[in-house]
């Protein structure tokens, strides 16, 4: 294989990696209230968010070398729709940072507060019209890659749930959603990198 | 299922991205095929056929998995 694909193979593993490291990195840190405010605190908690960016660097840059030209399109035109909807969302949930938490308590306020909602329908059909493109064989990997999140998952919760009942403090809810994503990831990277 | 999948794309000298461009499938589907890892639809295995102007049981052997 041609030593440049290898590389490019590399780099979408490994800035994954780095995106659950400062994913967990960022998460101890906001669970931390004994680390002082300031330049440290604030960077560790940007870091997914920049980790991010260079995993999505790396795989778009993977997909406009591949060969098939079917494969390129169908990836060049998610990333087109995904990031369209994740600005969207973005600005909505900027907006209701700045604008709906000083509402006064009430039906209003939730409205807006829940509206973020709505641009993220548009990162769930952006996913899904995706998936309908994939052929065959890349919606049956996908498919294990969600079951074996899915079951993760499952156990995480139900493990916590005992943990829970011995002293363990409660988790927000959003907690599953990362372990999902994380465990998703990560099934999805081993299966990037190991796979020809 | 084993095939002669390889053997008919080599006779023609295609890569196994220039048959997946050709079927409109990814060059992973193609390697998970010919590996005997995956066993192709039926609409994917008459596209197969009519690519290499073979019946599909000349491709692929039904008898052995």
């Amino acid at each position: 294989m041609h030593e440049r694909k290898i590389w490019d193979r590399y780099l979408v593993g490994i800035s994954g990696i780095l995106c659950l490291v400062a994913l967990a990195l960022a998460t101890f840190i906001k669970m931390d209230r004994h680390m002082p405010e300031g330049i440290v605190r604030t960077m560790i908690l940007v870091s997914p968010l920049a980790a991010l960016l260079l995993f999505l660097w790396a795989v778009v840059r993977q997909v406009r070398r591949d060969e098939v030209r079917h494969t390129r399109k169908i990836f060049l035109r998610y990333f087109a729709e995904m990031s369209a909807a994740f600005l969207l969302y973005a600005v909505v949930l900027v907006a209701v940072h700045r604008f709906g938490f000083p509402l006064p308590k009430g039906i209003l306020k939730t409205l807006v507060l829940v509206s973020p909602t709505l641009p993220f329908l548009l990162i769930v059909w952006a996913v899904v019209r995706q998936f309908r493109r994939l052929d065959e064989y890349g919606r049956l990997v996908s498919l294990e890659s969600i079951a074996i999140a899915f079951g993760v998952t499952a156990g995480w919760v139900i493990t916590y749930g005992f943990m829970e009942n011995a002293g363990y403090p409660r988790l927000s809810m959003f907690s599953v959603w990362m372990v999902m994503m994380s465990a998703w990831a990560v099934s999805a990277i081993v299966r990037c990198v190991a796979g020809r | 299922m084993k095939n002669i999948l390889r053997e008919l794309r080599a006779e023609r000298g295609w890569s196994q991205a220039d048959l997946a461009d050709r079927l409109e499938v990814s060059r992973q589907t193609i390697n998970a095929i010919e590996t005997g890892r995956y066993d192709p639809s039926l609409p994917l295995a008459f596209k197969i056929s009519r690519q290499f102007k073979r019946k599909i049981e000349d491709i692929f052997d039904g008898n052995q998995h």
